[in-house]
């Protein structure tokens, strides 16, 4: 495989959207260039900077200001619909070089932490709001403290992982980055899932499970 | 550069390709629990039916084996180093040893073991056969899980995945409580589905009591499949 072919299916590689066949391929390149990692590499933070932008959640009033002026068009969160924007590429088929994938996602991050920063003025913060219609009384699963806790934990191993990976070599950095897209990629999901149906005790539970995945994750490579 | 100089770093350099060994045997007096944290690399155990339980591994540097007895607690434990090496374990129990392993990348085989069976793995493949434990606790982020034994009643099974199939195999005949749950993949439990009293059939959540129940079966996988199989 070359360079440009394996950039061309980075993106679908990060979603797991390719063929079995086509990741090992991804995946034999990766291992052998640099270049093509540090394209991977760049991608993943974008991905994982806009999952890790703290969920807020606004009065009434303010949530319909702020979708209306920022999305008009989808109704979900700011945080899913960033990472939702990034894993439908493929399925979009956008005719688009790295460099102005790049350039997208970080404009969608960019937009979504300018909307993080309104919302962070108008009202407390509230981690387990996916969405504007979820009241906190129909997440009895997942409580906001637990929530903020793993989140809080989540952030403080992920600080330390990045610290260490830079002393990682490569099969251990793969191991760990395509480790952590699946388990962001089922984060994603769930949030998916909860967005569309808050009071859904199974996606509260799996969305509870991949977070202590997460954290079991993080904690395994942070000790490397 | 001096003479001496080219002998060392001759003679490191063919240390590093060498491969070392480590070799224990220990002789509990009664049932016993045996831990085994790896890093990265193979582990395999397998019951014998002597009274002894015997560990071997083959280490390429810098992994380094160490190991702790404190009376029938045997721990084996794989020192972190960067860049982390590799350790491949054979291990031979007694049958009624429990077993609880832990491993980042590399597969991991317990075979014929009536112990209780903990394993907590990053990257790779988890093979259970023969099992016939009071409690098993299989979690994985990416690698699939087989399961096949029986399940005692009164006892557990949980298995997890992130990313990988679930595929379990079970006597037709074992009572069981079942609740099995994919975010993204087909749930599929054969003919046990005909038995299956009480609770749900959904896409994501199949769950239910198989005959009088007793055994806790809790399959979870995020993006895979759970396949459950009549012996």
């Amino acid at each position: 495989m070359f360079c440009n072919q394996c950039q061309e299916l980075v993106s679908d590689y990060i979603d797991g959207a390719l063929e079995l066949g086509e990741q090992l391929q991804v995946e034999r390149h990766l291992a052998d260039c640099e270049a093509c990692r540090a394209v991977r590499d760049d991608l993943l933070q974008i991905v994982h900077f806009s999952r890790q932008l703290p969920l807020q959640t606004p009065s009434g009033a303010v949530w319909s200001r702020i979708r209306s002026e920022v999305d008009s068009q989808q109704p979900a969160s700011v945080w899913y619909r960033t990472a939702r924007r990034l894993s439908t590429m493929r399925s979009r088929h956008f005719d688009m070089s790295i460099p102005q994938l790049v350039a997208s996602a970080a404009a969608l991050v960019i937009v979504a932490s300018v909307t993080v920063a309104l919302l962070r003025r108008q009202g407390p913060v509230d981690l387990t709001t996916t969405g504007g219609s979820a009241t906190p009384q129909e997440k009895s699963l997942l409580s906001h403290r637990d929530v903020a806790q793993m989140e809080e934990k989540i952030n403080e191993l992920a600080q330390t992982v990045e610290q260490r990976k830079r002393t990682w070599d490569p099969e251990l950095r793969e191991a760990f980055q395509r480790n952590m897209i699946y388990v962001d990629q089922s984060l994603a999901e769930c949030h998916h899932d909860l967005d569309a149906n808050p009071a859904d005790d199974l996606s509260q539970e799996l969305m509870l499970g991949a977070y202590r995945e997460k954290m079991r994750l993080l904690a395994s490579f942070s000790e490397f | 550069m001096s003479l001496l100089s080219v002998v060392l770093l001759m003679l490191g350099a063919v240390g590093y390709a060498c491969t070392d060994r480590f070799e224990r045997i220990y002789t509990p007096q009664g049932a016993a629990h045996l831990t085994i944290k790896n890093m990265n690399g193979d582990i395999r155990v397998n019951a014998w039916d002597r009274k002894t339980i015997n560990v071997r591994a083959i280490t390429l540097p810098p992994a380094k084996v160490e190991d702790r007895v404190s009376g029938n607690e045997f721990t084996i434990s794989v020192k972190r180093h960067l860049p982390p090496g590799a350790a491949s374990f054979e291990v031979s129990v007694p049958a009624n040893t429990s077993i609880t392993l832990s491993n980042v990348m590399g597969k991991i085989e317990v075979n014929g073991v009536a112990g209780d069976v903990a394993v907590d793995s990053i990257d790779g493949e988890i093979r259970l056969q023969g099992i016939r434990a009071a409690s098993v606790d299989v979690k994985v982020t990416a690698g699939n899980i087989f399961f096949e034994g029986d399940l005692l009643d009164g006892g557990s099974c949980s298995l997890q995945a992130v990313k990988g199939d679930i595929d379990v195999t079970l006597p037709a005949a074992t009572p069981f409580d079942l609740n099995a749950r994919s975010l993204s993949g087909a749930i599929n439990i054969g003919d046990f589905i005909n038995n299956l009293m009480g609770g749900s059939k959904l896409r994501k959540n199949v769950s239910g009591t198989h005959l009088r129940g007793g055994a806790r079966l809790s399959l979870t996988t995020f993006s895979g499949r759970v396949l459950l199989h009549k012996k």
